[in-house]
């Protein structure tokens, strides 16, 4: 029931963020209308059936994947190594608190703080 | 299409793969611009995109972002209406979200009733409350995931039994260092949350 009530709350903070997002991209309509448009056309692809919906999701998660490997590509060969440093400075209990945010984040919920106000 | 091989093997590879991003996104992102900056911003990705010089990359990430927020939410309106459908077989909710249609075999009505209160909760704001107790709650299900693992037949079980007992571990060293008012928070809407069950069965 409370899993149920976390995952529903999620769920609305990254309609919301991708909404933002989404607006930074084509600032024609408000945040809102792509939240809302959004909810709208995955919920019909979610009641065409699991494959169509699986479908969906392999070109999201490709989206995905290839904007974080360019990322990743463009910032290699520009790194400071003083930036490692200090590491870890909050030892285990800092690695253990961030994990916990972290499995947050894998579930998708990392971005209720860093969704932009603008 | 035989689940008990592929259902494992994409477990792993989704895991090994969610790894190998994780890491190399932050290790870029932290030798970019440095933690303490990475920390002060709510957009942590787009400061360190920021400082780069490849053509559109600041237009890449925050594509990646959106998609990113979409696959979350398709995710979500899936797992959450299989979970209402469970729910309901199990009479913890009403039999109703039992329903499969018979076209598309997909629980619709989980399915509907999913997307309506995540447009009321997108319209209307969350409770600020459930969020801060997210976290916790979800640790405690993953641990109650652990649980059942062990609880399950040696035959039917694929690996050590040693993983669900790390998996456990971890959940638990994790939970624990939360924040205080992230654990009340949890433990108090776990309590309601067994009200709100014990009413359903009443009724």
């Amino acid at each position: 029931m409370d899993v149920l009530l976390s995952k529903l709350s999620a769920a609305g903070i990254v309609a919301i963020g991708f909404g933002s997002y989404v607006h930074e991209l084509i600032p024609v309509f408000s945040p809102m209308v792509y939240s809302v448009s959004a909810i709208v056309l995955l919920t019909i692809a979610n009641l065409l059936g699991i494959k169509k919906a699986g479908t969906v999701n392999m070109v999201i998660v490709f989206v995905t994947l290839l904007s974080l490997v360019y990322f990743v590509f463009s910032g290699l060969g520009a790194l400071d190594t003083n930036n490692f440093t200090p590491f870890a400075p909050f030892g285990v209990l800092g690695i253990a608190e961030a994990s916990a945010i972290l499995f947050f984040a894998f579930t998708g919920y990392a971005r209720i703080a860093p969704w932009p106000k603008r | 299409m035989e689940p008990e091989k592929t259902i494992p093997r994409a477990v792993i590879i989704t895991i090994l793969t969610a790894i190998v991003v994780y890491a190399a996104v932050s290790f870029v992102a932290v030798g970019l611009v440095g933690a303490d900056r990475m920390a002060e911003s709510r957009s942590p990705l787009q400061v360190a995109a920021g400082t780069m010089t490849t053509p559109g990359i600041g237009l890449v990430i925050t594509l990646g972002a959106a998609t990113a927020m979409l696959g979350v939410l398709l995710s979500q309106i899936l797992g959450i209406s299989r979970m209402l459908l469970a729910m309901g077989r199990r009479n913890d909710l009403p039999a109703f979200f039992e329903k499969i249609h018979p076209v598309t075999s997909v629980p619709h009505i989980g399915i509907i009733f999913t997307s309506v209160v995540i447009l009321a909760i997108t319209l209307l704001g969350s409770f600020e409350f459930v969020v801060r107790s997210a976290t916790f709650t979800i640790l405690l299900y993953y641990s109650i995931t652990n649980l059942a693992a062990m609880k399950q037949p040696l035959v039917q079980q694929l690996h050590s039994r040693a993983i669900p007992w790390l998996g456990l571990a971890g959940c638990l060293a994790m939970s624990v260092s939360l924040p205080w008012d992230v654990i009340v928070s949890g433990v108090i809407l776990l309590a309601a949350g067994f009200g709100v069950r014990w009413l359903v069965k009443k009724m």
